[in-house]
């Protein structure tokens, strides 16, 4: 079996196993309506406090953010966890045996969780958002908000991976994970729009918004909301391809570089 | 038995006959230690000079105390941990090198591996052998042998331990794999089913010219199925590494007679017995060659003693722990 079947072996088995659980698929889905049913009241809330020059309607905004985490905070959760379960199953072993190396299984559970998450963004949270009307899609950016979800999606494996890497070598990563997380939701405004930063830290936003997934949410925004073209989209979407390729060409060398130290180290098999 | 190994030769013609038989698993000065504490600052020895070969078609046992690596060697050949010094071949592929390779030749069966609790036994063999591209009708005659076919549509959950252990088996043998690595796959099985197990392994070893590298805790599973046998210290160096044949035939016994008295025996009288003994605080063990000398013990104790004074007699076989300490004691 070559790598490409392995790797699809693998996330099949995921699926297997996620489709077992049906309770926690129900759970996923309870959760991410009651995202946009608290994000829908935040923005109404919030949305008296005026920032300058800010064009979006806010809990329109905020929603989008939703739906964006809703398509790859919990591929990236479930990645980061991945190692942890498989050990405690005692699966590693098995895997490694039979020629699935970590990084290998970590992409194959991004993928799996992938497939889970676009299945239910769509059967619920898309629907949702459009009768609700945050969403308006000129079916012509279409090609465009799908190149950068592809993009960001390239982005979060590698950042999955990174960060699932410390896995290897330190066994609780949980904490400093999610901590991690919030960190990358905080600066793709999921919480409020990056500019609010420039009210605490001056000049902060203008730096946040060149980071690639910033961007790249920022833009989406301006597709999904307001259905407009931003001018300069040539441009960002080439730096956030190069920022893509960087971050998960990074991830495979150090993964591979880490795997190699674990089997030494004897850290994998030993939770 | 086969002749001893040609030290360094690849291959090795067997008396007479000009059969060639390849060298399957070459172990040469292995070191293992592992990185412990919170920075992982210091290191534990796990082993240490470990040097041995296996012909095609011979199976090893490695016997030792708790803690000695055994888990940690067959962990090495199945390449899941790398050593830290020395080299190990399989098939001449250097586990370094050709990984993938060796791998695909592998099947390594551990206790540690559990289940899905929700799936059932025919989706947790699908499960498994999805990722190793096998078929899982081509283990049915295993699960019909031991009987596990009649649950099939079982969920995993309800199984015992012993059921577990066969299941990690089915799945080890449905790779169809060159070296078959067992990590104490028979220590939670009743005496009927490891017969059946050891049979059926017998059965697939003659048939495939399988090599298999086991841990196991009871002499008779080591002396039906394997052909090499190597005795790890504590601290993880060889104590031993020969035919088992040899081995067995080196220790001068093979029950052993456990006698505990109400008053200790005089030595006068345990001498009078006739056969080796050892003292052990208010217990006497005697060594003998055969069930009838164990008889003549009996006989001759209770000719001397009165029933009543005789608190326990027990006979066993001799242990893999016997054996061990046997060559430990030896070797001081
Ligand atoms: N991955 C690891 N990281 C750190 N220490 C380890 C690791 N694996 C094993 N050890 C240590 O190495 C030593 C040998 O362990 P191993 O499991 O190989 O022993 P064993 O001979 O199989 O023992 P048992 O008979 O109990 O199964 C033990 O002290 C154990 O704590
Ligand atoms: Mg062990």
């Amino acid at each position: 079996m070559g790598y490409f079947g392995r790797l699809k072996s693998t996330v099949v088995r995921n699926l297997q196993v996620d489709l077992k659980y049906k309770f926690n698929l129900v759970i996923d889905v309870a959760w991410l309506i009651l995202d946009i049913i608290a994000f829908t009241f935040l923005g109404a809330i919030v949305a008296t406090t005026s920032i300058k020059n800010f064009e979006y309607n806010l809990a329109d905004f905020l929603l989008v953010g939703v739906f964006f985490w809703a398509l790859f905070g919990r591929a990236y959760d479930d990645t980061v966890l991945a190692l942890q379960e498989e050990a405690a199953r005692g699966t590693i072993g098995f895997l490694l045996v039979n020629n699935i190396s970590i990084r290998t299984l970590l992409i194959a559970r991004f993928f799996s969780s992938t497939v889970k998450t676009i299945t239910i963004a769509m059967i619920f949270i898309f629907p949702i958002l459009w009768a609700i009307g945050v969403i308006q899609v000129d079916l012509t950016l279409i090609p465009l908000i799908i190149t950068l979800f592809f993009l960001s999606w390239i982005f979060m494996i590698g950042v999955s991976l990174l960060v699932s890497s410390l896995n290897v070598i330190f066994k609780r990563i949980g904490v400093l994970a999610s901590l991690f997380l919030y960190a990358l939701k905080i600066a793709s405004g999921y919480y409020f729009p990056v500019e609010a930063l420039d009210l605490f830290f001056p000049g902060l936003a203008q730096s946040v918004l060149q980071f690639p997934l910033t961007r790249c949410v920022y833009l989406l925004r301006e597709l999904l909301i307001l259905g407009r073209i931003h001018p300069n989209i040539a441009n960002d979407i080439l730096m956030i391809s190069l920022g893509a390729v960087i971050c998960i060409g990074l991830a495979l060398i150090v993964m591979s570089q880490i795997e190699k130290l674990s089997a030494k180290w004897g850290t994998l098999e030993f939770y | 038995m086969r002749n001893s190994l040609l030290n360094g030769a690849h291959w090795n013609s067997i008396e007479g006959e000009n059969i060639m038989r390849e060298i399957v698993i070459e172990v040469k000065d292995v070191m293992k230690q592992f990185p412990t504490g919170a920075f992982l600052h210091k290191k534990i020895q796990v082993l240490d000079e470990i040097t041995f070969e296996l012909e095609e078609g011979e199976n090893l046992a490695i016997v030792g105390p708790n803690g000695s690596g055994k888990t940690t060697l067959l962990k090495i050949l199945a390449t899941i941990y790398l050593p830290d010094k020395g080299s190990v071949k399989i098939y001449d592929h250097d586990i370094f090198k050709d990984i993938s390779k060796v791998r695909d030749m592998i099947s390594f069966v551990s206790p540690a591996l559990s289940f899905q609790k929700k799936l059932t036994l025919r989706e947790t063999l699908k499960f498994f052998s999805g990722i190793q591209d096998s078929n899982i009708e081509d283990i049915y005659p295993f699960l019909e042998e031991i009987g596990l076919d009649q649950l099939m549509d079982e969920r995993l959950e309800g199984f015992s331990e012993g059921q577990k252990a066969m299941t990690r088996l089915a799945i080890g043998m449905l790779k169809h794999p060159k070296i078959l690595l067992l990590d104490e796959v028979t220590a939670t099985l009743d005496v009927r089913r490891k017969e059946e197990v050891i049979d059926y392994i017998d059965k697939l070893d003659a048939k495939l010219d399988l090599t298999l590298g086991l841990i196991d805790h009871d002499p008779m599973v080591v002396d039906r199925l394997c052909h090499k046998i190597l005795l790890l210290r504590r601290g993880g160096t060889i104590l031993r590494f020969a035919n088992v044949s040899d081995l067995f035939h080196e220790i001068p016994y093979r029950y052993d007679v456990k006698v505990y008295p109400r008053k200790p025996l005089k030595t006068k009288v345990l001498d009078s017995f006739g056969f080796p003994y050892e003292k052990l605080g208010d217990f006497v063990r005697f060594f003998t060659q055969s069930k009838k000398e164990v008889d003549e013990i009996h006989d001759k104790l209770f000719e001397k003693l009165e029933a009543e004074e005789i608190i326990e007699f027990s006979t066993s076989g001799l242990s893999l722990e016997d054996m061990y300490f046997f060559f430990l004691a030896k070797e001081t």
